[in-house]
């Protein structure tokens, strides 16, 4: 996999010659973020056909400062045009698919979850072809998936970081073990992945919270949308009969407070609810903010749900210290540092709706100068951060390369050992 | 110059409203022995107030109280009130009558009296609700011009099964057809878990919803035949009554009755302790916008400030160092609360004074009360001039009427109601004064002054209905009829002198029971019911 260098901005390839002997990598923008670039999309288009995947409707109107990004307009059925076919995609994929799109299934571990338990049904059902090899097929059997669930919803870093170890793990399954063996390898490196990257690592986080006293009697705690990190935390604080109450701040249009505001309650902890237009107003007697992420950039900075850095913001305003719980897995090698370089954009006709008001957007598409923005994730300055909670301890957020630096050295080291045992055999 | 259009013009009816100042039932005993329900404080400001208040706001122009019970301190407080004053938007009339029994006697004294000109709305006393009836009443008077014979708008609000502001009691159950939002059934349900629907419900009309989800809140939108149809049927008793019999008659005088439904306005009836306590809870949330604490409804100089929470405070209350009032809490003009104390979800009235170390959760203390230092009250009524010496514990139901005293360090039982004099309610025989004072000291304290209040005995079947909703405090869940007639036999132990009642008198007592319940919902006469519960024998 190419180590993204993640420069904003577009530093297209040289073109034209360069006097110099050395040739240069020229510096690359990732053909996602090429939305507005023709030659790009045309290439995309063919692979999509080569691989039988129906390509979602761009759309037409988009704010022009995102027009590098991809904006879909919702279809009444993304799988119209799928045949089932033994060489088509998975029934369990397209499902998966349907889900991420319609928002049944949203947040970071949970895509990531349904993810591997979705592969692992592919996995079963994936018998090897006479004169090919597991390692190899099974790999190119992947592709057309993957490039199915992006197009349904794009891939988030967490998804993203379990495909790689996935096709980590079938690229390094030795060529001499028969199917069954396999496959029972991957199911274990699969549940090994899940057990250890998110649920252990879950527990240690809210071990960590509750070593360092975190949380202690009398703490007013402000969370933002819906976290499942954070919210474990709590629900482990409060079992174990620290007296906190929680500020539940939302934002539209996804109200994923709502889910959050729930579940705190059926455990019985005193809740408040607020929109984001209260939060300032709240900060003023709020303790502590926990936030979730969607991921930790290696930069420092933290990429979560559009609104978090608003509330890191007036946190740090009102020297709240802000507390951003993630595990390990969600670490990327790319930085940013602003929310437009990479993004996703959600349905605009979401924005729309007010509650009980009087729709006024309702004609939106009708005025030619407006357009609506439904930004998915934003990015959070490590300023705003005092500590990142991990599996590993409480780190600052510029620790985040070094942990990085370190599973990338882990990996390295796996990888000689797994060459040099072939090499042994041949 | 173009001839003047008379057709134009025409006598715009002003709107009128009468107001039943009495609830005709002894929910609130004992409190109601001396002050009329209407003028019981919620949120520190008399019920009728936020009624008068809310149909002000809604356009109606002249308003007729009438009141039964204690009728002359409503008089006396819509005199002092600023209805009175001639910048007031609407005229309130107060009519007097002792004699009336019901809603329905209410009804027919109005029309006796031909107060009524037009299309009104009937309303009782104690709703709080912030509704705008403009829009009901216009619908209902087009709906008139087309069929002269649409009697009545009732208007209910929507809220789900369960929900804390229904009340248990009144529960109901119609059937609605949707397009025109006409009532083409209607039945309390009261403790049944099964309902029978007659087929022709559904199928003589079309499109009807079947709904469990209705409040209500007693406000209706009548035509001025109402009154009339009063009069002429005596038997009608309650609105109830009224629905059920134009429904029932439908075929021969056509009259019909339409429904609207409420749903993001906040309307509901205190019609008993709960009520009083859960509507009390959504006027401090402020669910009863513009109704709210700090509104000043009633122009009083001592207006309350909202803080954070939903505390809301008087200009010039005492709060001690140390005091918590967690939230929720009202505290009224003139009051002190002392140092270590904590309060939440209550409301304190004026000029009450607490002392030190005191616990108050989910309480409503009316004006002047006393309490000293280290008691504790949760879920209580206690009303004007309470004194609780040191240490009292007050525990959840209890209602304290006026000027109880209950003396120092005792825990008093839950839901009992006390008064401060002894009630003569012809079941003991009258002790001589010294007994009845060293009986009430071991209960209430050494300076306590109370007497435990036990409602007077009515009928055995209303007694059962009584007992299916929830004691304010407690909860009573009757799952199944077994549970209700052995509350119901117990009871009758209780009040009668001790014995218990043998096996075949508890089945011929229940079979009783469940012949007068079907009587009462299928209207039969009461010559015929006499008939059956003789051959029962």
């Amino acid at each position: 996999m190419k180590a993204e260098s993640g420069a904003a901005g577009g530093n297209k390839e040289a073109g034209g010659a360069s006097t110099t002997t050395i040739k240069k990598e020229p510096v690359r923008v990732p053909d996602h973020l090429k939305a507005d670039d023709a030659a790009t999309q045309k290439k995309l288009t063919k692979k999509l056909v080569k691989q039988h995947i129906p390509q979602r409707t761009s759309a037409q109107r988009k704010v022009r400062l995102f027009n590098h990004l991809h904006q879909y307009e919702r279809e009444v059925s993304l799988t119209q045009s799928l045949a089932f076919s033994s060489s088509g995609i998975h029934p369990a994929v397209i499902k998966l698919g349907i889900q991420y799109a319609e928002g049944i299934i949203s947040g970071s571990n949970a895509r990531c979850l349904a993810l591997l338990a979705t592969f692992k049904r592919v996995i079963a059902d994936y018998s090897t072809p006479p004169q090919k090899e597991l390692s190899r097929d099974l790999e190119a059997k992947i592709k057309p998936y993957i490039s199915f669930l992006n197009q349904c919803r794009l891939l988030s870093v967490s998804m993203g970081n379990a495909i790689k170890y996935l096709k980590w793990n079938i690229t390094h399954i030795p060529s001499d073990i028969s199917d069954s063996e396999a496959k029972a390898m991957l199911y274990e490196g699969i549940d090994g992945y899940i057990q250890e990257k998110i649920i252990l690592a879950a527990d240690a986080i809210s071990d960590h919270v509750k070593a360092e006293k975190k949380i202690i009697n009398g703490d007013v705690i402000v969370v933002f949308a819906c976290s499942s990190v954070v919210r474990k935390v709590l629900l482990d604080a409060y079992k174990q009969g620290i007296q906190f109450r929680v500020i539940v701040v939302d934002g539209r249009p996804r109200m994923e407070g709502r889910e959050m505001l729930r579940r705190l309650v059926r455990s019985g902890i005193k809740c408040t609810y607020v929109l984001m237009n209260a939060a300032s107003y709240v900060m003023q007697e709020a303790t502590k903010v926990f936030l979730g992420a969607h991921a930790m950039l290696n930069n420092g900075w933290v990429m979560s749900r559009v609104g978090t850095s608003l509330i890191a913001l007036i946190a740090k305003s009102y020297s709240v210290p802000v507390l951003v719980c993630c595990e390990t897995y969600k670490f990327w090698e790319r930085g940013q540092t602003d929310s437009f370089v990479f993004n996703e954009l959600g349905d605009p006709d979401d924005v729309v709706n007010i509650g009980n008001k009087s729709p006024y957007l309702q004609d939106w598409r009708t005025f030619n100068s407006l357009t609506l923005l439904n930004l998915v994730y934003d990015v959070t300055p490590p300023e705003f951060v005092s500590l990142v909670i991990t599996e590993l301890g409480l780190i600052p957020c510029t620790s985040v390369p070094v942990v990085l630096r370190m599973k990338q050295e882990k990996l390295m080291k796996l990888d000689k050992q797994f060459y040099e045992e072939r090499k042994l055999q041949y | 110059m173009a001839p003047k259009k008379r057709e134009d013009l025409k006598q715009e009816d002003v709107l009128q409203a009468v107001v039943i100042a009495d609830s005709f039932n002894v929910r609130f005993c004992p409190i109601t022995e001396k002050k009329p329900r209407v003028l019981l404080p919620v949120a520190n400001i008399p019920m009728l107030d936020y009624t008068l208040e809310f149909l002000s706001s809604s356009g109606v122009q002249e308003i007729f109280v009438f009141c039964s019970h204690l009728s002359d301190q409503i008089r006396t407080h819509i005199r002092n009130s600023k209805w009175n004053e001639s910048s007031s938007s609407c005229v309130v009339t107060p009519v007097l009558s002792e004699g009336c029994r019901s809603m329905g006697d209410a009804l027919r004294e109005i029309d006796a009296k031909s107060l009524i000109r037009s299309d009104f709305v009937l309303i009782y006393g104690d709703t709080l609700a912030n509704i705008k009836l403009q829009n009901i009443v216009e619908e209902h008077k087009k709906r008139r011009e087309k069929d002269k014979n649409s009697l009545m708008t009732m208007v209910f609000k929507k809220a789900p099964p369960g929900h804390h502001t229904r009340c248990k009691e009144e529960e109901v159950v119609m059937a609605v057809e949707n397009t025109t939002n006409r009532v083409v059934h209607y039945r309390k349900i009261g403790n049944q878990k099964r309902l029978e629907f007659p087929v022709e419900v559904l199928l003589d009309h079309q499109d009807v919803d079947i709904r469990y989800d209705l409040l209500d809140c007693q406000i209706s939108i009548c035509s001025p035949q109402v009154p009339q149809i009063f009069t002429d049927d005596f038997d009608y008793q309650t609105r109830d009554d009224f629905v059920k019999g134009i429904l029932i008659n439908e075929e021969i005088m056509g009259n019909t009755i339409y429904v609207n439904v409420v749903k993001n306005e906040y309307a509901a009836r205190i019609s008993n302790l709960q009520m009083y306590d859960a509507i009390s809870k959504d006027i401090i949330s402020r669910w009863v916008f513009p109704l709210t604490p700090d509104s000043n409804i009633n122009n009083r100089e001592n207006s309350l400030s909202c803080g954070r929470h939903n505390v809301y405070l008087s200009k010039d209350v005492t709060l001690a160092r140390g005091c918590i009032l967690e939230e929720n809490v009202i505290v009224g003009g003139g009051s002190s609360i002392g140092s270590n104390t904590v309060i939440s979800q209550s409301v304190i009235g004026n000029n009450c004074k607490i002392g030190e170390n005191v616990k108050i959760m989910g309480s409503y203390i009316w004006n002047d009360a006393v309490i000293e230092d280290n008691t504790v009250i949760t879920k209580a009524i206690l009303c004007d001039s309470v004194h609780l010496y040191k240490g009292t514990t007050v525990q959840p139901g209890s209602v304290l009427s006026w000027n109880v005293k209950v003396g120092p360090d005792i825990t008093l039982p839950e839901c009992v109601k006390l008064t401060s004099e002894p009630i003569d309610d012809g079941f003991g025989d009258d002790l001589p004064e010294a007994d009845q004072v060293t009986e009430t000291s071991p209960d209430f304290g050494s300076r306590g002054k109370a007497y435990i209040f036990k409602a007077a005995s009515d009928s055995d079947d209303e007694e059962e209905l009584e007992l299916v909703h929830d004691m304010w405090g407690l909860n009573i869940q009757s799952e199944d009829e077994d549970d209700i007639s052995s509350i119901a036999s117990n009871e009758t132990d209780d009040l009668s002198d001790g014995s218990l009642p043998p096996d075949d008198y508890r089945m011929f007592y229940s079979e009783v029971i469940d012949t007068l319940r079907r009587a009462r919902e299928e209207n039969i006469s009461t010559d015929n019911m006499i008939l059956e519960v003789n051959s029962l024998k």
